[in-house]
């Protein structure tokens, strides 16, 4: 199979739905243009509604887009060869029930076209993997939710694919059913694997992904790697005991704010280089500092200012 | 390809045994073996004016014809119950979400539901075909070996509907797809009573209309053909097109006859071509399904 530096190429793809009979066409996915490079942990971000679904389903061959182009592994959608070597998790599924975790697998790998010595062999590792491998025996319909999820993370995994697309893995799942999947998906990093994440968990994506796209309305409105995409941090809490005038105005020079409650000092700063300045002024003028905290940006404040705000 | 059909045909197999239509064809069968030990008491009250021997081989010949009935339409109601949920039902629980994307291509889930079922259904035919055999058997002590070609014919028609709603469930839910093949019936009952009506009315009208009802579902055809298969060479099983057999009793030929000469002649006329449009209607709509599968959204 062709190896090329990305494992996801989309080009312009747009899905639109309707139109007939004189009704407006609901444009789903519009214009979107995505490149996820290979061994990469890449986050698919956005509110309901925003086209996540329709652009993995697309990605998958499951929906035809209405126009525009997309590659996986180097091969157009669809393509055969390709998909041997992809893994997917639906969000929405509902498996085989009356088979047993094993049986289910055993299935899944035939489909895949894996030998009998290669499921032999991997069922175990995988059922290892997800947690499930004491309830190997254990027909699906005695699984929870969380379980069935973990069995069919273990199906994605099962052909130890070059790309994993998993959409929503961790929603029925406990804490620790999730750090698993994190450490799954470390692990599959680890391994150059790339793998596509969809959640609304934005803490899980926040510590598993690379890069993210935020989607709104059909379209990614940011893109990019996490950390070049949340702002720098502007506010800087500090505890400071032997406060004085002159160290609150000395502080007041190197911010645009300075609030102080206490022993708290918030003081608001137009750039992250300042900070180890603020420590050295406080030091300096004979303050007792006991912590300081850069507030950074999380995830979740990126995507809620993205999508309130931004208009595609 | 073939690889994914035969996996996918077994995968519908084994969920279609788990659910309660197989039941149901279990309970069918319990059904045929029922009537075996039902107590007719054949010898002694429906043979009044015949010997024996003759009235108990009519009576098995009855049988035959009316077990090959029995048989089309529990046949042809489990492959609706089995057919209408296969496809759309299957993509909105999600069932077919982790199949599609597989190294598989979609023509060969199609293929591999279409075989499974049928290949059920065919299990099923032949199971009520040999327990109708021994009941009779049991009942009046007749063997008739033309009942495979009632049975055989009889067999059409769960093919027949498995195709039908198999396509119809590439674009329609459950009890859409079911709907849809119970009017299909409907229509071919339409075929019937249309052809009836032209000869009581004398409206020439009508049995056009019940000819291009006959192109629309061939039921009628397929009807016909069980006719023709339980048809001996020569005189035949119910005697059809070849005159009265009836010396001894009980005449089929002649009963078809008195009801509905024309529809005897149509029986007696049944070709070759009739087979072939049949073949050829299943695969119109065989082609159909597996492009509106290929082509529609997941």
């Amino acid at each position: 199979m062709t190896q090329t530096s990305t494992a996801i190429e989309t080009s312009n793809l747009r899905k639109e739905y309707g139109g007939a009979v004189g009704r407006p066409a609901f444009t789903a996915v519009q214009d979107l243009s995505l490149s996820v490079p290979r061994g990469q942990v890449f986050g698919l971000l956005g509110p309901n509604g925003a086209g996540k679904t329709t652009t993995i389903n697309m990605l998958l061959g499951n929906i035809k887009p209405t126009s525009g182009q997309a590659f996986l592994l180097g091969q157009p959608v669809g393509n055969q060869e390709a998909r041997a070597h992809l893994g997917f998790l639906p969000e929405k599924f509902q498996f085989h029930e009356f088979l047993s975790a094993e049986e289910f697998l055993d299935l899944h790998g035939r489909l895949y076209g894996m030998s009998k010595a290669a499921r032999k062999r991997r069922i175990p590792e995988v059922l290892e993997q997800v947690g499930l491998i004491a309830r190997r025996k254990s027909r699906l319909s005695e699984f929870s939710k969380g379980m069935q999820q973990r069995v069919g993370l273990a199906q994605a995994i099962l052909n130890d694919p070059d790309l994993v697309i998993l959409d929503e893995p961790t929603s029925a799942l406990d804490p620790l059913g999730r750090r698993e999947v994190r450490d799954i998906v470390a692990g599959l990093k680890a391994a150059g694997k790339t793998v596509l994440l969809n959640s609304h968990l934005l803490s899980e994506i926040e510590m598993s992904c690379d890069q993210v796209a935020i989607l709104k309305s059909g379209q990614v409105i940011r893109q990019g790697k996490i950390d070049d995409l949340l702002a720098a941090p502007t506010v800087v809490k500090m505890r400071v005991q032997g406060q004085t005038p002159g160290l609150i105005a000395a502080l007041e020079r190197l911010s645009r704010t300075v609030e102080v409650t206490g022993d708290e000092i918030a003081a608001t700063i137009s750039e992250e280089g300042v900070i180890p300045e603020l420590a050295a002024t406080v030091v300096g003028h004979g303050g007792r500092l006991l912590s300081l905290v850069p507030m950074r940006e999380t995830l979740e404040d990126l995507f809620i200012r993205v999508v309130e705000r931004d208009t595609p | 390809m073939i690889h994914g059909i035969l996996i996918l045909a077994g995968l519908t197999i084994k969920e279609a045994i788990r659910r309660r239509v197989f039941l149901a064809a279990v309970v069918i069968s319990t059904l045929y073996l029922g009537f075996a030990f039902l107590p007719l008491h054949l010898h002694i009250g429906l043979v009044v004016g015949l010997d024996l021997p003759t009235a108990l081989n009519n009576m098995g010949r009855i049988f035959a014809w009316v077990g090959c009935g029995t048989i089309k339409f529990f046949g042809a109601v489990l492959a609706v119950a089995l057919s209408a949920g296969a496809i759309t039902s299957e993509i909105d629980r999600g069932v077919l979400s982790v199949i599609v994307p597989k190294p598989i291509p979609r023509t060969a889930i199609y293929l591999g539901k279409w075989l499974g079922i049928n290949l059920l259904l065919a299990i099923c035919v032949v199971v009520w075909g040999l327990l109708l055999a021994g009941s009779i058997w049991h009942q009046t002590g007749t063997y008739h070996p033309r009942i495979w070609g009632g049975i055989a014919a009889a067999g059409l028609f769960p093919l027949l509907f498995t195709t039908l709603t198999l396509c119809f469930s590439t674009f329609a839910t459950y009890a859409l797809s079911s709907s849809l093949a119970l009017i299909a019936a409907g229509v071919a009952l339409g075929e019937d009573l249309l052809h009836i009506l032209s000869r009581i009315l004398e409206i020439p009208l009508l049995e056009t209309l019940s000819r291009i009802t006959g192109y629309v579902v061939p039921l009628s055809r397929m009807n016909h053909w069980i006719s023709r298969g339980l048809d001996a060479d020569g005189g035949g099983m119910l005697g059809i097109g070849h005159g009265p057999v009836g010396s001894a009793g009980f005449d089929f030929s002649l009963f078809l006859a008195r009801r509905d000469p024309s529809q005897s002649a149509v029986v007696a006329a049944t070709s070759e071509a009739d087979l072939l449009y049949i073949l050829l209607y299943m695969a119109v709509f065989f082609a159909l399904g597996l492009t509106l599968f290929q082509r529609r959204d997941l």
